[in-house]
C-alpha cells in the first residue's frame, strides 16, 4: 500500500526522443548538403578566388570589392531582365490557370474528359528543361518548321530570326516557362477551389449572385493561401530561372545579353571557377529574393479590411 | 604533362565544284589572296551562291595570322588582322554573300548538304572525313546510306590552299605527370607519330593528315585518290601548306578569346548592337572569363 508521503512514481513512456530521431536524417542531410555550403558561398563572396589556368589565386579576403564590381557591372540589367521574363511568363500562367480551375470545378458546366485534360496539361511540366529548350531552339530556328510554315503559308517572305530578336527570345523562353508550369498551377489551384464550403455558394446562389460575383467575392478571396503560395515559389523560381535561356542562347544571353538571367551570369563565372564573385552573386540574389517574398506574403495575407466594413442595409449594431 | 602532336590540322578552303571550273589548281588562282576572294564572292552571289556559310567560318585564317600573341601580362591585344574580320564578315552579312549561319548550328551543317547554296568551307584535314562527308550525303549512312558518288554532295567537293594558311585543332596524346607508366606511354606516343607505316594506314583508311613528314611525303607523291573529294591527293596539297603554318603567337587564352570574341561580334553582324557597343560587349566577357585580366587594347 501506499504511504501517504512517498512521491507517486510514475512512470510515463515518454516518445520524443523517436520523433527527434526520426527527423534527423533531413537535418543532418540538410546541415551537410545545404546549410554549410550555403555558408561557405556566403563566406567566399568576401574573399578574391580564382583560377588562371592551372593555378590558383586565392583565397585573399577583400572585403566588399566583389559587390562593388557587381554593382558596377550590369547587375541591375540581369536583374531586369530576370524579372521580365518572369513576369512575362507569370501572368499568363496565373490567368490561365484560374480560369481552367474555375471551369474545371464548376457543377454548372460539368466538363467532361477532365481527367484527359488534366494529364494533358501537366505533361509539359515532366520534360526536363533542358530538353524542351534544345526542342524550341530547333523548332525556331532560321531553318526550322516554323519558318517553314510561316514563309510556305505566305506570312512570311523570309525567315524571322527568333533567336536574334530581343522580344523573339524573351517571348519564346516565358512561353516554355508558362507550358511547363500552368498544369501545376491549375490542379493547386482546382484543389484549392474544391477546399471551399459549398454552402456558401448554395447561400449565394439563393441570393441572386452571379457567377462572376461568386468568382471574385467567395472564391478568389478564400483561396488567397493558396494564391500567395503560388505567387511565392513561382517568383523563387523565377528569380532562379537558369536552365531554359541557358539553352536556348547557348550560355550567351543573346541578343546583347538582354536574356542573360541572375544565374547564367553567375554561370559565366564559373568558367574561371571564380568562387569570389559567383559568391556575392548567389549572396545578392539570396536577399533580393528574401525581401521579395516577405513582400509578397504580406500583401498576400494581410487582413481583408472589407470584412470590417459595416454591412450595406444590414442591421447595425 | 608533356604533349605530342598525332595529327596536324592544316586548313584549306573547300569548295564545291561549281565555280565553272573543276580543277583546284585553277581555282587557288582565284582564290589565292583575299582581294581575288572577295571577287569570288561578288560573282558567287550574282549566281544565286552564298560565298560562306556564316560569321565564323573564315575567322581562324584571320586569328592564326595575327603579329601578337593574344595576351600579353594582363592586357588583351585585338590585333588589326582579327578587326579585318569584322570588316569583311559585316561586309559579307550586308551584302548577302553569307548565310549567317553560326558554326556547328543546324543551318552550317545542312549547307554542306546537296541542297546547300553555299561554295565553299574553311575546314581542317579532320574536317574532311569526320564533318563534312557526313553532312554532304542526301540519305545518312544511319539510314542505310552509302558513302559514294550519287549520294548527295559527294564527290562534289575538292581542295585548294585559299588565301592564307591556318590551323585548327590537332590531336595531342598527353601524359599525366608524375605516372607510374612511363614506358608503356612512351611506347603509345612513339606508335602513334613515329612509325611511317601505322601512319600511312590511318591516312589511307581516314583520309586524316597524319603527323609523320616522310609518310605523307611518301603518300603526296604517290597517287593515291579519295573519292569523296572526286579523285583529288589532297595529301600532296596539305603536304605543300603545312610547313607554311605559324603556331608561334598561340597562348594560354587563346580559347576564351576567340569564343567571347566571336559572340560579341555575332550581335553586331546582326545588326542588334553597333561596333562601340560590341567592342565593349567583349571587353566585358573576358574579364568574366579571366578575371586576372585588366585592359583591352584595340587597334587604331
Amino acid at each position: 500500500m501506499q504511504s501517504e508521503n512517498s512521491p507517486k512514481k510514475k512512470k510515463s513512456i515518454r516518445y520524443d526522443k523517436w520523433g527527434y530521431l526520426f527527423i534527423a536524417p533531413f537535418f543532418i542531410i540538410f546541415i551537410v548538403f545545404s546549410l554549410i555550403p550555403l555558408g561557405s558561398t556566403v563566406y567566399f563572396s568576401f574573399f578574391q578566388y580564382f583560377r588562371q589556368g592551372l593555378k590558383i589565386i586565392g583565397p585573399n579576403f577583400i572585403g566588399l570589392a566583389n559587390f562593388v564590381k557587381l554593382f558596377q557591372a550590369d547587375l541591375p540589367q540581369y536583374l531586369g531582365n530576370t524579372l521580365i521574363l518572369w513576369i512575362v511568363g507569370f501572368i499568363p500562367q496565373i490567368i490561365i490557370s484560374l480560369l481552367l480551375a474555375a471551369w474545371f470545378t464548376n457543377e454548372r458546366l460539368h466538363l467532361r474528359g477532365q481527367s484527359f485534360f488534366k494529364t494533358v496539361i501537366y505533361m509539359p511540366n515532366l520534360i526536363m528543361a533542358s530538353a524542351f529548350a534544345m526542342l524550341f531552339f530547333t523548332l525556331f530556328s532560321d531553318n526550322g518548321p516554323v519558318n517553314g510554315f510561316l514563309q510556305s503559308a505566305g506570312i512570311l517572305s523570309e525567315p524571322f530570326s527568333f533567336l536574334s530578336s530581343v522580344i523573339g527570345t524573351r517571348g519564346l523562353i516565358s512561353f516554355m516557362n508558362f507550358l511547363m508550369w500552368f498544369g501545376n498551377t491549375t490542379i493547386l489551384l482546382m484543389a484549392a477551389i474544391m477546399g471551399v464550403d459549398p454552402g456558401l455558394y448554395e447561400a449565394a446562389e439563393i441570393d441572386g449572385a452571379s457567377f462572376n460575383q461568386m468568382f471574385w467575392r467567395i472564391t478568389i478571396p478564400l483561396i488567397r493561401p493558396i494564391m500567395a503560395y503560388v505567387m511565392i515559389t513561382s517568383l523563387i523560381g523565377g528569380l532562379q530561372m537558369f536552365d531554359v535561356p541557358q539553352i536556348l542562347t547557348n550560355g550567351f544571353g543573346t541578343p546583347d545579353r538582354t536574356s542573360t538571367t541572375m544565374i547564367m551570369y553567375l554561370n559565366n563565372h564559373m568558367y574561371s571557377k571564380n568562387f569570389g564573385m559567383a559568391g556575392a552573386v548567389s549572396t545578392v540574389l539570396f536577399l533580393i529574393c528574401a525581401v521579395l517574398c516577405f513582400i509578397v506574403y504580406f500583401i498576400m495575407t494581410r487582413d481583408d479590411d472589407s470584412a470590417k466594413k459595416p454591412r450595406k442595409g444590414g442591421a447595425h449594431k | 604533362m608533356a604533349g605530342n602532336s598525332r595529327s596536324v590540322c592544316v586548313s584549306p578552303f573547300h569548295c564545291k565544284s561549281s565555280l565553272g571550273t573543276d580543277d583546284p589548281t585553277k581555282v587557288q588562282e582565284g582564290l589565292s589572296d583575299w582581294t581575288k576572294f572577295d571577287n569570288v564572292a561578288k560573282q558567287a552571289s550574282a549566281k544565286g551562291y552564298k560565298m560562306l556559310s556564316g560569321f565564323d567560318d573564315s575567322y581562324r585564317t584571320f586569328s592564326n595570322n595575327v603579329s601578337t600573341p593574344w595576351v600579353t601580362d594582363t592586357t588583351v591585344n585585338v590585333d588589326a588582322n582579327i578587326m579585318k574580320w569584322v570588316t569583311q564578315t559585316k561586309d559579307y552579312t550586308t551584302k548577302n554573300y553569307n548565310d549567317k549561319s553560326i558554326l556547328w548550328d543546324n543551318k552550317w551543317q545542312a549547307d554542306q548538304g546537296p541542297s546547300g547554296k553555299v561554295l565553299g568551307f574553311f575546314y581542317s584535314t579532320w574536317g574532311i572525313n569526320f564533318t563534312l562527308l557526313g553532312n554532304s550525303l542526301k540519305t545518312p549512312t544511319k539510314e542505310g546510306g552509302k558513302e559514294e558518288v550519287g549520294n548527295g554532295a559527294y564527290g562534289d567537293y575538292a581542295v585548294c590552299q585559299g588565301p592564307q594558311g591556318y590551323y585548327w585543332g590537332g590531336t595531342w596524346i598527353c601524359a599525366a605527370k608524375g605516372t607510374d607508366n612511363v614506358a608503356t606511354i612512351k611506347n603509345v606516343m612513339k606508335t602513334l607519330t613515329c612509325d611511317s607505316t601505322i601512319m600511312k594506314k590511318i591516312t589511307t583508311v581516314t583520309q586524316d593528315y597524319t603527323n609523320n613528314k616522310s609518310a605523307m611525303e611518301e603518300l603526296a607523291n604517290s597517287d593515291f585518290k579519295s573519292a569523296f573529294l572526286g579523285g583529288q591527293n589532297h595529301i600532296k596539297l596539305f603536304a605543300a601548306v603545312a610547313p607554311t603554318i605559324d603556331m608561334s603567337k598561340a597562348g594560354a587564352y587563346d580559347q576564351g578569346c576567340n569564343e567571347a570574341f566571336q559572340a560579341a561580334f555575332h550581335d553586331y553582324f546582326n545588326g542588334t548592337v553597333d561596333l562601340a557597343k560590341a567592342k565593349a560587349n567583349f571587353e566585358k566577357a573576358i574579364k568574366e572569363k579571366y578575371p586576372d585580366l585588366t585592359a583591352v587594347k584595340w587597334p587604331a
